[in-house]
């Protein structure tokens, strides 16, 4: 015959099922499928549940994406290739196509926080993110880009050349696209992106108006 | 240093150049621009435009060699009279020498535009053909979308200025060519250079201000 549980044991029952739920609760969070994280760079990391390095994104306890440990070393390629300023490095094309999304979430925070003055480095981003949109909302980074406030010199985007009237102005028509360039190239991937046969007609009337 | 393909008693010979630089280049800016120029060296393509056949020849490093090389004979380091410049050509001074500062590597410029900027300055040195000086900017003088075009250095306008060309074969021209081929035909190139060249193209004919030499380089190459 089964013996009656004393209220102090069913106490300590209660207690265990409710404390076990919380545990779970707290480091087993179901992503939310709204999230949009925006996450700091230094909660980019390799995941540490993460068997498999080259694996797709996976998620931190608190929900953010993370790099993969091949991300993280192609992120470090493009370090290395914008130091040395060849643009042709053919690891440009070989290395940079289907990016993650905790990938092109590493590329824009590596344009917001390049200085100014970079204006190839932040064009190179945004011609790396701009050869991989997929959905209407990674639109909002071009947008960001299209926006930005002019930059006034290649030596201090802040501030506008110092007037000389010796000046040769046959000099200056590679500066003054290098000025707007990552605009001009967002402009580009857009209108490529717009033009492509890939692309759903969806996301062509969003990108349309960014073309203008 | 004794390089295979050419030889200096003075300055610096970077491999597979020709064109010596001068020793007060500092070695940072040798290093940039024999980079550039070697890419250069290794440009194919299958196909090119006529009037890239008529200025460069094909579509092929050897052909880009010779043409800078046999107008370029050396390299300095100099102002070009203005904080902004990159590059120029003082023919009266010496009409094979070109000029760079160094913004040549201050300035974040892609790969693709520091080479027009050099291409555009070779076309410079022929003397033959007046060094292709610049035709004056119409009055006035407005940009695709009716805005007027302006110096970025000075914000003046730039009608009346000596900074535009009104032939196709000028350095405006010529380097809006090789740009746009190298955007259309280029095989050996990364899609960010093929990108690049076409986006600095279409900002170099510009200032191509004379509507038939336009409209030839566009049934050319656009």
């Amino acid at each position: 015959m089964m013996k009656k549980p004393s209220p102090s044991t069913l106490f300590g029952l209660l207690v265990l099922v409710v404390g076990g739920g919380f545990f779970l609760l707290k480091f087993n969070p179901k992503p939310d499928p709204g999230f949009s994280p925006q996450p700091s760079f230094e909660q980019i990391t390799v995941s540490p549940r993460t068997s498999n390095p080259n694996s797709m994104a996976s998620f931190s306890p608190e929900g953010t994406p993370v790099l993969s440990a091949s991300d993280r070393a192609r992120l470090e390629v493009l370090d290395q290739i914008l130091i040395s300023k060849n643009d042709n490095d053919p690891r440009l094309d070989s290395d940079f196509k289907n990016l993650s999304d905790p990938m092109k979430e590493a590329l824009r925070k590596k344009y917001r926080s390049a200085p100014p003055e970079d204006r190839n480095g932040r064009g190179t981003y945004v011609f790396l993110l701009g050869r991989e949109i997929q959905t209407m909302a990674e639109l909002d980074f071009f947008r960001e880009v299209l926006q930005e406030t002019p930059c006034l010199s290649l030596a201090d985007c802040s501030k506008a050349p110092p007037n000389d009237s010796h000046s040769d102005p046959a000099l200056e028509s590679a500066n003054a696209t290098t000025l707007a360039y990552p605009q001009k190239m967002a402009r580009a991937m857009l209108d490529r992106k717009l033009h492509s046969d890939e692309t759903s007609a969806e996301l062509k009337k969003a990108i349309e108006p960014l073309t203008r | 240093m004794i390089a295979v393909f050419g030889f200096a008693l003075n300055g610096n010979v970077a491999p597979s150049m020709a064109t010596t630089f001068d020793s007060n280049v500092p070695k940072n800016i040798q290093q940039q621009m024999t980079q550039d120029l070697l890419f250069m060296q290794s440009v194919q393509g299958a196909s090119s435009s006529p009037l890239h056949q008529d200025i460069f020849g094909a579509m092929d490093g050897v052909s880009y060699k010779t043409f800078f090389e046999s107008r370029v004979k050396a390299i300095g380091l100099n102002g070009c009279g203005n904080g902004n410049a990159v590059a120029c050509v003082i023919p009266f001074f010496d009409p094979n020498k070109m000029w760079i500062t160094k913004n040549y590597i201050n300035f974040s410029h892609p790969e693709i535009a520091r080479l027009m900027v050099v291409y555009h300055e070779a076309r410079h040195t022929e003397s033959q053909n007046g060094n292709w000086g610049h035709a004056t900017c119409p009055t006035p003088f407005f940009d695709d979308n009716g805005k007027p075009m302006t110096s970025i250095w000075t914000g003046a306008s730039l009608a009346g200025e000596p900074a535009c060309d009104v032939t196709p074969l000028g350095s405006y021209g010529s380097s809006t060519i090789l740009l746009k081929n190298i955007s259309r035909y280029c095989d050996s190139c990364t899609e960010k250079v093929k990108m690049d060249a076409g986006i600095y193209a279409d900002d170099q004919i510009k200032r191509v201000t004379d509507l038939s030499a336009k409209k030839q380089i566009q049934q050319d190459v656009f």
